[in-house]
């Protein structure tokens, strides 16, 4: 008690001690001779006390000064780094460089390694991140769970949970809890107050530029969604004008039929009958290209993926060409040796046969169709080409996207075909393209990678 | 046509399919049981015991895979499965699970009526009692370990030999890759790695076929296994 009121008025304590011994000491001089020595001896021993009293007191003060110059410091320090981790946040590309750098500022002001967790959505939490990597933390549960719930300090060293190994920060902006870091000090140590107030201020800045990135995701994803929409309503367009041609056929043969007075010959009504069978067919590819376009459309493309042999694949092709396009000739090139691709054959399968599908009707030739299969050291490549007309550039240009402005297009169904056989490809992270070839005709190439793991 | 008729249990949710079926089916001589639930099509099984079922895997109140399962517990009436195309794993689900076979939707009338006697007739002969089984040019002779395509012995190794007996001892039958596998390589290969068995293939094919890109007497499935041709 006594102490701490000397050490909060160090300056006036020295003061009254140094000039209370030094007039002691000049009247002690002053009462040399007119005193006797043993009250000499008891001013001098007096004024000794209060001389010592004013060194002890001034060390304090040069105590003080230091200590003051070692907070300035590391304040300095502090501000260094939350400067500079505010620039580099600034520059950050992405959210998970943002974790990065805040974990690894934490690290370097209060030399404790960390983690960061955001809330799942569902009342609990995922580990997003650790600094140093791979960092194995204690199982932590209910401090970060409440942390991230309350958007307050839990663990240890505060009110709640402080059993734990943890101390959770919260990382907010405005008020909303966005993750929650956890810092695993040293079994003895507890954080200074104000190294707690460096993690705080660090985070706040980690706060800002977090939910900076949200809102910048979230415009993006609404700018996304608007497309989408619009690319939904082209292709229902597309569809619908696709779908009703051969009802209109289907319905105009059946009603024909179904009229007993037209007096109808065996031969027109077999006609009519087969004509029936045939746009059924086509009706069918489409619902077929339809479901796979669900399938590879989709965020995450449903793919059935196993390793296949390019022969059986081929054989496929080859016989399905046989059974639709009679009168066409398929030329197969494919390497000699044993080959595998990992693919959903069902799908490369429907890419090969739209891609055949349009050179059958697009290419208006008759010479052979060629399909042939190169094997490079990464990829496999698929070709197939026609000798006709080639594509015009209009059609060059947009070949692959699916187009509602074909309406009054005789032959039905190209654009979407195309932009299918896109999506399936992409979905198998390989590459489509289409052009002309220097010879004449159309040639549409394929690759697919050999060692994917998809 | 039959002289008893066969009945077939059809069980299929959608009406109109339904009532195809039927017309199909009883203008080709077979007495046409329907069901439009499995849990209908379990009482009919146990009360009519069909000849055949002909299974839609779509049903609205149990998945006709596991349908299957329970049915194989107890009986072998045989079970041709119905599915919608594009869905090669539940064809391989269902062949695995004991179907005969599998047809997709849609299938025109031939096809299926083909389909249910091949399925019928290879159920009434005792598989794996004859020793000889011929298509095309094609023979092989199950007592001396022979393959001959048009009179001229192919000389295949031992693992290609087995394959091509397993295929050929249920001709028609889709056999999946891990079926032929499990049977060729024992139970603990690797089902889900096919490769050797497709190289294998390859090399049968070569070996048997004129042109392996349009093969005459062992089919691809593709994504499913392979079938020996009928006659």
């Amino acid at each position: 008690m006594k102490t701490r009121f000397f050490a909060k008025n160090k300056r006036t304590f020295f003061l009254i001690f140094f000039f209370s011994g030094f007039i002691i000491s000049a009247l002690t001089v002053r009462l040399m001779g007119s005193m006797g020595s043993g009250h000499i001896i008891i001013l001098r021993l007096c004024s000794l006390c209060l001389f010592f009293l004013s060194v002890r007191q001034a060390y304090l003060i040069y105590k003080d000064l230091v200590d003051e110059r070692n907070v300035n410091r590391e304040e300095i320090h502090r501000e260094k780094l939350i400067s500079q981790l505010s620039e580099s946040l600034l520059q950050a590309s992405g959210i998970d460089e943002l974790y990065t750098l805040t974990l690894k500022s934490i690290y370097s002001v209060v030399d404790c390694p960390s983690a960061i967790f955001v809330s799942d959505g569902s009342g609990g939490f995922t580990r997003i991140k650790s600094y140093p990597e791979g960092l194995l933390l204690y199982p932590p549960d209910e401090e970060i769970l409440h942390c991230l719930k309350e958007g307050i300090r839990t663990g240890r060293g505060t009110a709640s949970f402080k059993e734990k190994a943890l101390t959770c920060y919260p990382v907010k902006a405005e008020e909303k809890v966005l993750a929650a870091v956890g810092l695993l000090a040293g079994p003895d140590t507890i954080l200074s107050a104000s190294r707690q107030k460096t993690v705080e201020s660090l985070l706040l800045r980690a706060g800002v530029a977090l939910e900076r990135f949200r809102l910048a995701e979230e415009q993006q994803q609404a700018m996304m969604e608007k497309e989408l929409e619009h690319m939904r309503s082209d292709f229902l367009r597309t569809i619908s004008h696709d779908l009703r041609t051969p009802l209109t056929g289907i319905i105009g043969a059946c009603s024909a039929l179904e009229q007993g007075d037209l007096n109808l010959t065996e031969s027109a009504k077999k006609d009519l009958v087969s004509d029936i069978g045939a746009e059924a067919q086509w009706l069918l590819r489409m619902v077929e290209n339809l479901l796979s376009v669900t399938r590879v459309g989709a965020e995450k493309p449903i793919l059935n993926i196993s390793e296949q042999p390019i022969e059986e694949v081929l054989a496929e092709v080859l016989e399905k060409t046989r059974t639709r396009f009679p009168s066409v000739q398929l030329r197969i090139h494919q390497p000699d040796d044993f080959l595998m691709v990992p693919m959903d054959a069902t799908l490369i399968v429907q890419v090969l046969m739209n891609l055949i599908d349009n050179s059958v009707k697009y290419a208006g030739s008759d010479k052979p169709i060629d399909l042939s299969v190169k094997d490079n050291a990464d990829t496999v490549q698929f070709s197939i080409k026609d000798q006709g007309i080639g594509l015009s550039e209009k059609k060059l240009r947009t070949l692959f996207e699916p187009s509602a402005q074909r309406s009054g297009d005789s032959s039905h169904g190209m654009g979407l075909g195309l932009s299918l056989c896109k999506s399936i490809i992409t979905a198998h992270d390989g590459t489509i393209s289409g052009e002309n070839n220097p010879e004449g005709g159309a040639e549409f190439t394929i690759t697919l990678p050999k060692g994917s793991d998809l | 046509m039959n002289n008893i008729k066969d009945s077939i249990l059809v069980i299929e949710d959608e009406n109109y399919i339904l009532k195809v079926l039927d017309t199909l089916l009883s203008a080709d001589g077979y007495r046409v049981i329907c069901a439009q639930s499995a849990s209908a099509a379990k009482s009919i099984i146990t009360s009519h015991m069909p000849d055949l079922i002909l299974l839609d895997l779509g049903l609205p109140d149990m998945d006709g895979i596991q349908l299957l399962k329970d049915l194989r517990k107890w009986s072998k009436v045989p079970v041709i499965v119905v599915s919608a195309r594009q869905m090669e794993k539940d064809k391989v689900a269902a062949l695995d699970e004991g179907a005969d076979d599998y047809i997709s939707k849609p299938f025109s009338a031939p096809e299926l009526l083909a389909r249910i006697r091949a399925v019928m007739r290879r159920n009434s002969i005792n598989n794996g009692s004859s020793e000889k089984y011929q298509v095309g040019d094609f023979l092989i002779d199950f007592d001396r370990h022979v393959v001959s395509v048009k009179g001229v012995p192919i000389k295949l190794t031992q693992v290609e030999y087995r394959i091509v007996e397993l295929i050929a001892r249920q001709p028609g039958k889709v056999l999946t890759y891990s079926y032929i596998i499990n049977n060729i390589w024992g139970p603990y290969a690797d089902a889900e790695n096919n490769r050797i068995l497709r190289v294998n293939m390859s090399n049968i094919r070569k070996k048997i076929e004129s042109d392996s890109m349009a093969p005459k007497y062992i089919l691809t499935e593709i994504g499913v296994g392979y079938r020996m041709a009928e006659q």
